[in-house]
């Protein structure tokens, strides 16, 4: 629990590496994740640091992984290879931390060539294959737009014009657009055929139109097969067309065309049995390429898997290594001793760890001068605030980092988070059916820790696992406090037999006066008429009690960290600060609280003068300060009146100190240390104006002002402006009496949390369950059971739950921690493998 | 402070009609276009993204740091830290100047779409008013390129993405200008402004010229009226800065006919119909014959007097791009208003004819002229 309270002791450290060494020490280092860098070279640019071509080839490695693991992504067989790789990369990665990383980077060169060339390959066969295909579509198609040109001999004129020329002709095939003269009139008609994209088609058929003024017969039909496109791996739906026009500067035109709409036109013989020789041409060359395809992506196949393999592994060695030139270009280069010089911060209890890490580093180099930590004084600057955290603590001590970050060496109020936040919320949340639910919720996700805590979960799931040990304890003490309560999903429990009895049915419970209920609340004030004046007023009460008590605790954390200050501050904080404080709360709300305990503690109406109605509290304290001189009625006991006198006096008292007595010593400190520097000033002048005094002695007389300049700012603190100073302290008072009277409000939250609980899980029962149940209709029970269920679970389970966790963390994070938490530090962010690796 | 000017230019600018009260026209520069009730409704949230775009723009510093490069490389170590991110990360060493300048474009075009697609009327039409400019440019570039026999996919590789459309590729079919308005632009939003110079006659060089110049008259005269009838923070903004563009035109339309064939009446007809040099200046600009000339006439308008005063080394072209830089720097200042759009737009682009030329410089040794860019903010 001690390294909780306050966060670890850290010292400022300077590291003197060899140049040789500095890879792997840096490396040993990350590791260890103990120790915190400081930039050295704030100044210099990203690229004018002294590692950084390291960097930049680490860059470029990360690139070349980034594309194998692109190109693995595309393969589906080889990608499952990848992720059921990444489970145990522990493993590979040690066996490949001692491949050097001019070999790997060799290894990438070399891959990523091979596989460029093979991607190139593919493309090219690929293209062919698509060519080869398109153009057996096309011949086929064709084949079915001449057969239907016979057919169509009924058509007007393009059926005869097209059939002519392909009767009559036996000229030669070109590339697409041949000309034949038909004979009968001397018209030429040539046809264009090719394979376009069909979203094209619409805007192609348009500007054809318009070029050619409408004079153009198209056919086209769909091609069924989906062509991939070789380049970006997309599958394109595609369609042929044959275009038949007239006269060669149509033809000119439409080519222009189609090649800017990217359609591809192919060559296509005129007869029926050329085209037959064609495509069957085709056919084999297709099967031909088909075998060299299924080839080559099986030899593809295999280097990828190869690469997969290793994938994880060298992802993090590159990752690592990256890591390592990031951190080293942080360090100064001192170049006649050839070493680097690195400054950080590390706990103090880690020096050994890092002195034998460095030794190990040295040894794993072969350097011949080992490594040289020194610790040096830090100056100006605070040191991070390191909580070492167990993985129960961790969850409390984040519920307080969300607020803010420790100040170095800050009492922590995360010790007792661990209690309090549960217990208050317990408090807000009792009931022992909830609380068990919770509690069984929380053991799943203990019992599935390890299992949960290797894999990447979704947020809903991550945030309560994360919180699993807050959680767990919030249900305990939702189960006490549902105990004390006596509630059970809002029915109450009696275990050990109510001790009011009804003697008869007309007058009411009488208490059996010979004991009292053990533990919790009686069963019977449940459903009593003045239930609810009860639970109100035992609640409220509670509230108020615990409210004053978490408060002055927190009061008198403050006075642990006036403790860890230097004197005078020390002192002043003390008496002038943390003691008014608690004077001004107790003589107030302290003295409440008594009167809550005296009040109950009282048997009221058998005391000797019996008194029938006792007197209400809080009248009685605000009548305290505004009447002081009436005496309150009834006394409760005797000297009471002489108590409020007292009382009211030490709450002035204490306002007394905290604002004029404070300001006044302030201003006499501030005064003094004035002089000081104001006298150092004068001797400054006096032997400025000496005549030519021997520098030796100049030196030494400004090393001394440094030292006192050096201490004077240790202890005013910084504050220079006493103005601001009294400000601010001002205002500090202002806000505590304040803070005090509203803040004790503020705890009666816990009352109505609890209240607003138990109603409406008590409203949720009487009308879902027990309603149905006196109706006696037994299908309805089952119904209404498991909306009464449902609406437990989604309302007071989940719902409440999360508004008693919010307000919980609103007591804790504004009433109690405003008392002593200044929050202002920095959290230590070591070099950790650990933590680049896994960046959440 | 920017509402209370903008608002009280409205009521005393010698736009608003003099017999309108000066509440009326409060009232009306609440609710209009550019009002501040409505305004975010619709456009509040592009121009907030807009903004966080412009503060992503490279600083002064950055640019320090950028010219001291050594190698392309070093540029992207150093880009990499701005808001450009990792944009080249995916790029094979050794880098080349124009992948970077491809891949700055990538990032405005992102841009540019990503606000396009979300942008709801009239803003949609507006941001398309920008991408008409370079409509015309790729118009005029495939319709060169194709007059000298160029590869039309390698042409369209050099097209600006914001300016695609669909059948831009059939531009190569295109003999005459009537071929080209009746094939290709007749379906894009290029049609009207063709119109003006419909001829049968072939394409050449010259016809090109004047065709990218009556193209973007009639562009620029549209965009211009659209915002004076959209009215509000718009019309002023960009009012001026499409005045400008209008004056930068005639300008170098005038500069660059000397010593060619254009007649002065042909040249005359080029000019745009507005502008701060719209009609005296442009009417004298019409009837020069040298480039002192044109400088005298400059002289007489305070804008371009300031303009070209320090232009002893530096080029007339830079020059105008300070100024348009300053231009959309103060497009920045206001609210309300579509103008920052547009202004994103062109910053970026001068900002990546920044970057592009400080790479040049690395890449060609050339570290003298490497200060010679225009720097943002």
């Amino acid at each position: 629990m001690g390294h909780l309270w306050r966060s670890e002791p850290m010292q400022l450290v300077q590291l003197f590496v060899q140049i040789e060494a500095a890879h792997d020490t840096v490396d040993e280092l990350g590791n260890l994740g103990l120790i915190q860098f400081r930039d050295l070279n704030p100044d210099v640019n990203a690229f004018q640091r002294n590692f950084v071509n390291e960097v930049k080839r680490c860059d470029e490695m990360e690139r070349k992984l980034r594309f194998f693991e692109a190109q693995v992504g595309q393969e589906p067989g080889v990608k499952r290879l990848l992720s059921s790789v990444s489970v145990d990369n522990g493993a590979a990665s040690s066996s490949s931390s001692t491949q050097s990383l001019d070999e790997l980077e060799g290894r990438f060169d070399e891959l990523e060539k091979e596989l460029a060339q093979m991607n190139a390959n593919q493309t090219m066969l690929n293209r062919n294959n698509n060519e080869l295909v398109e153009l057996q579509h096309v011949l086929t198609k064709d084949a079915v737009f001449f057969q239907e040109a016979y057919g169509n001999v009924g058509e007007p004129r393009r059926g005869e014009d097209a059939r002519a020329p392909l009767l009559a002709s036996g000229a030669s095939s070109g590339v697409g657009g041949d000309m034949f003269g038909a004979a009968a009139g001397g018209v030429k008609l040539g046809f264009v055929t090719g394979v376009i994209a069909r979203d094209k088609i619409p805007a192609f058929e348009r500007v054809l139109w318009r070029a050619t003024r409408g004079n153009l017969f198209m056919r086209q039909a769909t091609v069924e097969q989906k062509l991939r496109d070789p380049v970006s791996g997309v599958e394109v739906e595609k369609n042929v067309f044959i275009i038949f026009f007239q006269g060669d500067r149509l033809q000119q035109k439409i080519k222009k065309i189609c090649e800017s709409f990217q359609a591809n036109v192919y060559p296509s013989p005129d007869t029926t049995r050329e085209r037959g020789e064609l495509l069957n041409q085709v056919t084999h060359r297709l099967q031909d390429l088909e075998v060299v395809l299924t080839r080559s992506r099986e030899n593809r196949k295999q280097v990828l898997a190869s690469v997969a393999v290793h994938l994880q592994a060298w992802r993090t060695r590159v990752m690592k290594e990256k890591a390592i030139y990031h951190t080293m270009n942080m360090f100064n280069y001192d170049i006649g001793r050839k070493c680097l010089i690195a400054e950080g911060w590390c706990p103090k209890t880690a020096t050994e760890e890092i002195q034998y890490a460095l030794r190990r580093a040295t040894q794993r180099s072969g350097a011949l001068v080992p490594s040289i930590l020194s610790v040096i004084r830090a100056v100006h600057e605070q040191p991070p605030t390191y909580n070492r955290t167990s993985k129960y603590t961790k969850a409390f001590q984040e519920i307080v980092n969300a607020y803010g970050i420790a100040h170095y060496r800050e009492v922590n109020p995360a010790v007792l988070s661990i209690v309090t936040f549960p217990f208050l919320f317990g408090v807000m949340f009792g009931d022992v059916g909830h609380g068990f639910f919770l509690l069984i919720f929380s053991l799943i996700l203990i019992i599935k820790e390890k299992q949960l805590g290797s894999q990447k979960l979704n947020e809903i799931i991550a945030m309560p696992f994360g919180g699993r040990y807050v959680l767990f304890l919030m249900s305990l003490f939702a189960i006490y406090a549902g105990f004390i309560y006596n509630e059970f999903f809002s029915l109450p429990m009696d275990i050990f037999g109510t001790t009011w009895h009804q003697p008869n049915s007309t007058s009411g419970n009488i208490p059996d006066l010979t004991r009292t209920y053990p533990f919790g609340i009686d069963p019977a004030w449940k459903g009593a008429p003045n239930e609810l004046d009860f639970y109100n007023s035992f609640k409220m009460k509670m509230s108020i009690v615990f409210g004053i008590l978490q408060m002055s605790v927190g009061i008198f954390l403050s006075f642990f960290n006036a403790m860890a200050m230097k004197r005078p501050h020390s002192i002043i904080n003390m008496w002038l600060n943390v003691v008014p404080q608690i004077m001004f709360l107790w003589s107030i709300f302290g003295y409440m609280c008594f009167l809550i305990f005296y009040k109950w503690y009282i048997d009221w109406p058998h005391l000797p003068p019996p008194i029938p109605n006792p007197p209400f509290i809080l009248p009685l304290i605000i009548n305290m300060f505004l009447q002081p001189s009436t005496p309150p009625d009834p006394l409760m006991f005797p000297g009471q009146h002489s108590l409020h006198y007292f009382l009211v006096l030490v709450a002035l008292a204490a306002i007394i100190i905290m604002l004029p007595v404070k300001l006044g010593v302030l201003k006499y400190l501030h005064n003094k240390q004035h002089q000081h520097i104001g006298h150092g000033k004068q001797h400054d002048e006096h032997s400025g104006s000496g005549s030519a005094p021997p520098s030796p002695a100049v030196g030494h007389h400004h090393h001394d002002h440094d030292d006192f300049d050096d201490e004077a700012l240790d202890v005013s603190h910084g504050d220079l402006e006493f103005g601001e100073v009294a400000i601010h302290q001002v205002i500090h008072v202002i806000e505590f009496i304040l803070g005090a009277i509203s803040n004790t409000a503020s705890y009666l939250r816990l009352w109505a949390l609890s209240l607003a609980h138990s109603e409406l899980s008590t409203v949720f029962w009487d009308r879902l369950v027990a309603g149905p149940v006196k109706d006696g209709s037994v299908p309805m029970i089952f119904v209404f059971w498991s909306v009464w269920f449902a609406g437990t679970f989604a309302v007071l389970l989940v719902m409440e739950s999360l508004s008693a966790f919010l307000h919980a963390l609103r007591l804790h994070w504004v009433e109690f921690q405003n008392k002593f938490y200044v929050g202002d530090g920095v959290k230590f962010t070591p070099f950790d493998y650990k933590k680049i690796l896994n960046p959440d | 402070l920017s509402f209370n000017t903008s608002l009280w230019s409205r009521v005393c600018s010698p736009l608003s009609p003099p017999h309108c009260h000066p509440f009326a026209v409060i009232a009306l520069t609440m609710v209009g276009h550019g009002g501040m009730f409505t305004f975010n409704k619709n456009d509040g949230y592009l121009e907030a993204l807009v903004r966080g775009y412009r503060a992503g723009l490279l600083s002064q510093a950055d640019y320090a740091n950028l010219v001291q490069c050594d190698v392309l490389e070093d540029m992207k170590l150093h880009l990499a830290q701005t808001d450009y991110g990792d944009f080249l990360a995916n790029e094979p060493s050794p880098l080349h100047t124009t992948t970077i300048a491809a891949k700055c474009l990538d990032r405005l075009v992102d841009e540019f779409n990503h606000v396009r697609i979300q942008a709801v009327q009239p803003l949609a039409s507006f941001l398309d008013y920008i991408s008409y400019g370079y409509m015309i440019d790729n118009v005029v570039l495939l319709i060169t390129g194709t007059l000298h026999e160029r590869d039309i996919s390698e042409l369209i590789d050099k097209c600006h993405p914001l300016g695609f459309f669909k059948s831009m590729a059939t531009l190569s079919v295109a003999h005459n200008v009537a071929e080209l308005y009746n094939n290709v632009l007749i379906d894009t939003p290029l049609a009207p402004y063709i119109q003006g110079c419909l001829s049968e006659e072939d394409l050449d060089e010259m016809n090109i010229e004047i065709i990218r110049n009556t193209l973007y008259k009639a562009y620029l005269e549209d965009f211009f009226k659209y915002c004076e009838e959209m009215g509000g923070e718009t019309a002023m903004i960009m009012g001026e800065i499409l005045k400008f563009e209008a004056d930068r035109r005639a300008i170098n339309i005038t500069i660059n006919s000397f010593g060619t064939e254009l007649s002065k009446d042909d040249r005359e007809k080029l000019y745009p119909n507005f502008g701060h040099l719209y009609p005296e200046g442009i009417a004298r600009l019409a009837k020069t014959d040298d480039a002192d000339a044109v400088r005298e006439i400059l002289a007489a308008y305070p804008t371009y007097r300031d303009v070209l005063t320090d232009s002893a080394d530096k080029s007339l072209e830079d020059c105008f791009f300070e100024h348009e830089v300053k231009l959309n720097k103060a497009a920045f200042e206001t609210q309300f208003g579509y103008g920052i759009f547009y202004a994103y737009i062109k910053l970026r682009e001068q900002e990546i004819r920044n970057i592009v030329w400080i790479a040049e410089c690395i890449s060609q040794q050339m570290k003298t002229k490497i200060n010679q860019f225009i720097p943002i903010f």
